[in-house]
């Protein structure tokens, strides 16, 4: 051990511990058991318990053991017989409480062979239905002190079961107030909808006034059924196995740019059971959310039958084999010049997919290599670091992100995009540190501060440069860096007021978050792509460059996609192109300059070329159109690897496979066969390549002398021109498009799921409730959204965290006309009721 | 009912700007608004997570944790019948019984569904008056079933 060291005994035996570790932790290090049930590694310390008692020399009275530090000469007894009785009477307390006749059944030995009970102490879930039966830390802590009976009659509490929420029930029947859902909720994920509800007897785990965990606007992240060592938390909709064998399958999460590591388990005909966090490293309730966990299950579940290969010949589609399938790909892809052949990544493509389709369009020498990406926020952002000579930084470790005492999330909703983030930043902002949010739509991340600005949509740059004119006047003691006269001398053209009124915010608001800003040092920045998506983003992207370079402080955009940064470098090293609409390629495809088009994913494209061929999981969306169809593994199978926001490179372990799927090839290996029999071998660069593609080049920012950038001039602001100041009349809404991540291969996830309708919802359109009362509409009303490009039909919902005169929508980009919104950012619309 | 109450917002903003934010003063809080108002609306539990920052949940638990807090309006008379040790041998069972046979109410019951309820407390410190009967806050002491009567009478002329 290296670093200090703290020396203790524990049961006369003499250990070593780190300062600052709990007697637990400690104990448990050196493979010494102490029975608990409300501790958990990653979780602070509750003492709930009580198992963990121990006796401590020269301490009058036993303690938790979870809650008392080591420290130098410390003599700890772990167990004694006393201790064991004290033990076994606490947890008799804890059983009287919980249906305890699973644990204490006389037939308990025989209990694989005899279960049969549907109903256990009134609860359904009895040997047979208890989902966490053979897996419930009740019954392990029971097994470890041989408690053979309770002391007190089962009281049965009789408490209403949650059943109305997707995804998760909740028994509170069975629920032993550990607190661990309370502290996973409020302390690891920053959700804060849990807490313990009443008192004494009647004290249960519950949310605001009871209600439902949607309505309390839950997340459904799942890390409480993590945590939840009896069966009081559940997840819905797992198959039962039954006795039958669980096959378990590590993958990549490729829906975010968390990229978590989840593990997939089938039962034995190859159904999927359910998906879970797996991490390598670290507990499991810091990894997956309801993308990946739920979200992910139902599409898959939706799209029961596997797809075959498919060609098309004489216009009918005939079943093929993959190798019939890829000889004629191949035979078709022969008779087309290289000039004719496009190859398109979709936006959710795995990094070796990527990768290889970049090999194979380089030796088919097509320069037709494109990756859609509607969102262009790193291609925006590299624009605009051309243009000034500067560089904003891409990734940082934890270590870097944990040194910042301040942080400001611009127009990025950190718990739904960045999630890797946030689960490092939570801990700081709720330890104390500086916490801003400038955001003028939904921010789920902005909800537990009261420092939440919320400019008019599209006014960013103007609540920016209203922050750094504030800065300027105070915080002397911050360096100066090249072009601060000139900054300070347009800053004096800017008139405060007028800042205010157009960002909308007020002067008392935007002093309190200067404040906040240097509240502590150094800050970090992190913005999203909303900020870039939008008509004025150089404007935006100027400010919040200034404003970083007058902190010192990090200034890191945060993707929301697994491989948005691998085609920043693909861009460079491979003549991929980023397309965020199809406009130009069906431009292509109508005037002939593409004629063949291999399709990795599915996208949104109106025109269909000569020869098309798709390689998709499922055959959805284009692939309905394709001349060749090929499936390839859903990203289950595919094992990566992914690259999280912190840039590490995650493998899934060893793929066991489902049964009948050992002979399905990976995204990349249908590429790589494909283009054997075209006559080259492709290399795919190993995971420590991939590591060093995606390394961020060193000493970028050191070696060039940092300087403010021009700002514009006052008339070059957004405001002027965009949105003139309106006269805004009844229903007309301001419109901004949010970032909508619940799809996965061409499947939105709320079309498959009902339970995804009620969380995120792509047709509803956020109003804020007064106005919305003004405008007599009501929640759950349908609504025509009037745009200048089309229509949308589209179904009212309320939050206060909208301000009047805004509508937000988060769409998923199906067709053209939505493509086309999202890639505004930012539009006028009006509201009209549909009868 | 209050939630329809024009003012109520006006109300609690007025409480909200008396206190200063941070959650050590959540309970403080809470207590002014149940004088205001008699209880806990359900806007003043969600206005108060806003202000303190802290989770809406979290002000629920407190609320709940306390007996002190009531989240319901209180009926618009409040009868509390003493059952100390002097009340009880003066027929303070046989007194709430009959209360509440004049009344229509399940005795011990707090009936949030009718105007009136009664309720029974352990002793009330004023046993010479025994048996003692509180109207709205104000003592009845040596009451008989007559007085109950005329209580219950002067109740119904006062709705």
């Amino acid at each position: 051990m290296s670093g200090p060291v703290v020396r203790l005994k524990i049961n006369d035996r003499l250990v070593q511990a780190r300062p600052g570790m709990t007697v637990l932790e400690c104990a448990r290090s050196h493979g010494i058991f102490i029975p608990s049930l409300c501790d958990l590694e990653g979780l602070p310390a509750f003492a709930g318990c009580r198992l963990c008692l121990v006796e401590i020399a020269g301490r009058p009275h036993r303690l938790p053991a979870c809650q008392t530090r080591v420290e130098e000469g410390m003599e700890v007894i772990t167990t004694s017989e006393e201790l064991e009785a004290l033990r076994r009477s606490t947890l008799e307390l804890s059983l009287s409480e919980h249906p305890n006749f699973c644990l204490l059944c006389q037939e308990k030995a025989n209990c694989d062979e005899l279960k049969m009970t549907m109903v256990k102490a009134l609860e359904p879930g009895g040997c047979l239905f208890c989902p966490k039966d053979g897996n419930c830390q009740l019954q392990q802590v029971v097994e470890y002190l041989k408690v053979k009976q309770v002391a007190y009659e089962f009281e049965d509490r009789g408490l209403r079961l949650w059943q109305d929420d997707p995804f998760i029930a909740h028994n509170p029947n069975l629920c032993i107030l550990c607190g661990r859902c309370v502290r996973v909720c409020s302390e690891v994920r920053g959700e804060k909808v849990l807490s313990f509800i009443g008192r004494g007897s009647q004290t249960a785990i519950g949310t605001f006034f009871q209600r439902s965990l949607l309505q309390a606007d839950c997340s459904f992240c799942g890390a409480c059924l993590e945590v939840c060592p009896t069966a009081a938390l559940e997840e819905k909709g797992v198959l039962v196995a039954r006795g039958r064998q669980i096959y378990e399958q590590p993958f990549i999460c490729p829906l975010c740019s968390s990229a978590c590591e989840l593990r997939a388990e089938f039962v034995e005909e190859g159904k999927l059971r359910r998906i879970g966090p797996a991490p390598v490293e670290g507990p499991a309730f810091r990894s997956g959310c309801a993308r990946g966990r739920f979200g992910l299950r139902e599409v898959l579940e939706a799209q029961l039958t596997r797809s075959m290969p498919l060609v098309k010949g004489n216009g009918l589609e005939q079943p093929a084999s993959l190798e019939e399938a890829l000889a004629a790909a191949a035979a078709a892809l022969k008779k087309f010049k290289p000039q004719e052949i496009g190859l398109v990544a979709s936006a959710q493509v795995s990094a070796p997919g990527l990768l290889a389709l970049a090999e194979l369009a380089g030796a088919l020498k097509a320069d037709n290599l494109f990756s859609f990406y509607p969102e262009g926020f790193l291609d925006r952002l590299n624009e605009f670091e051309r243009q000034n000579g500067i560089r904003f930084e891409r990734s940082l470790t934890r270590q870097q992100l944990h040194q910042g005492q301040t942080f400001f999330l611009v127009d990025t909703d950190l718990k739904a995009e960045g999630l890797a983030y946030w689960l490092e930043l939570w801990p700081e902002i709720s330890g104390g540190a500086g916490y801003l949010v400038l955001d003028p739509g939904l921010n789920r991340s902005a909800r537990l501060t009261d420092h939440h600005l919320q400019c008019r949509p599209g006014k960013e740059a103007q609540a920016l440069l209203g922050l750094l004119k504030r800065l300027t006047w105070q915080a002397s003691e911050l360096s100066f860096y090249h072009g601060y006269h000139e900054l300070l001398d347009s800053l004096s053209k800017l008139s405060a007021e007028e800042l205010q009124v157009e960002s909308g915010l007020r002067a008392a608001e935007l002093d309190k978050a200067a404040a906040v800003l240097l509240s502590g040092h150094p800050a970090l920045i992190l913005f999203g792509e909303r900020l870039l998506r939008q008509p004025r983003w150089r404007e935006n992207l100027t400010a919040l460059w200034n404003l970083g370079l007058r902190l010192e402080a990090r200034v890191l955009p945060v993707v929301s996609r697994g491989q948005e940064r691998l085609l920043e470098k693909l861009k460079l090293s491979s003549g991929l192109r980023t397309i965020s609409d199809g406009l130009q390629l069906e431009q292509d495809i109508r005037n002939g300059k593409i004629r063949a088009l291999y399709v990795l994913g599915d996208l949104p494209l109106a025109q269909k070329p000569d020869w098309l061929l798709v390689q998709n999981p499922f055959k959805t969306g284009l692939a309905e159109r394709a001349d060749i169809f090929l499936p390839s593994v859903s990203c289950l199978e595919n094992g990566g690897p992914g690259v999280d926001l912190f840039g590490r490179v995650k493998m899934a372990s060893k793929i066991r496979g489902s049964p009948g799927g050992e002979n399905r090839l990976s995204e990349a290996g249908i590429i790589i066969k494909l283009a054997g029999l075209l006559g080259v071998e492709l290399k795919l660069p190993s995971s420590a390549e991939l590591q060093d593609i995606m390394a961020e080049p060193e000493g970028l920012k050191s070696d060039q002398e940092l300087t403010y950038l021009p700002l514009p001039s006052p008339d070059r602001l957004p405001g002027r021109g965009i949105f003139p100041q309106p006269e805004r009349t009844a229903g007309e809404v301001e419109v901004i498009v949010g970032q909508n991540l619940d799809f996965y291969a061409g499947i939105s996830m709320a079309e498959v799921s009902s339970g995804f309708r009620g969380l995120n919802n792509p047709d509803w359109l956020w109003l804020n409730p007064a106005e919305a009362a003004s405008l007599d509409l009501r929640e759950g009303q349908q609504v025509i959204l009037k745009t200048a490009d089309g229509d949308l039909s589209l179904e009212i919902r309320l939050s206060r965290q909208i301000q009047p005169g805004v509508a937000v929508v988060n769409l998923i980009l199906d067709t053209s006309l939505k493509l086309r919104l999202y890639g505004r950012g930012l539009f006028k619309g009006k509201l009209r009721v549909t009868s | 009912m209050m939630k329809n109450e024009p003012n109520l917002k006006d109300r609690l903003e007025r409480l909200v700007a008396s206190i200063p934010a941070g959650r050590s003063h959540l309970i403080l809080f809470l207590h002014r608004v149940q004088q205001e108002f008699g209880y806990l609306p359900e806007e003043a539990l969600a206005r108060a997570a806003e202000y303190f920052t802290v989770s809406p949940a979290e002000v629920y638990g407190v609320v709940t944790f306390y007996s002190a807090f009531q989240m319901k309006p209180r009926p618009q008379h409040e009868l509390v019948v003493c059952h100390g040790t002097a009340c009880h041998v003066h027929g303070a069972e046989a007194i709430h019984t009959e209360l509440a046979r004049l009344l229509g109410v399940e005795p011990g019951k707090e009936d949030q569904g009718k105007d009136v309820t009664i309720r029974r407390v352990n002793c009330l410190g004023c046993c010479a008056l025994a048996p003692v009967v509180v109207v709205d806050g104000e003592y009845q002491g040596r009451v008989t079933r007559n007085s109950l009567e005329k209580i219950v009478e002067r109740l119904s002329g006062k709705k």
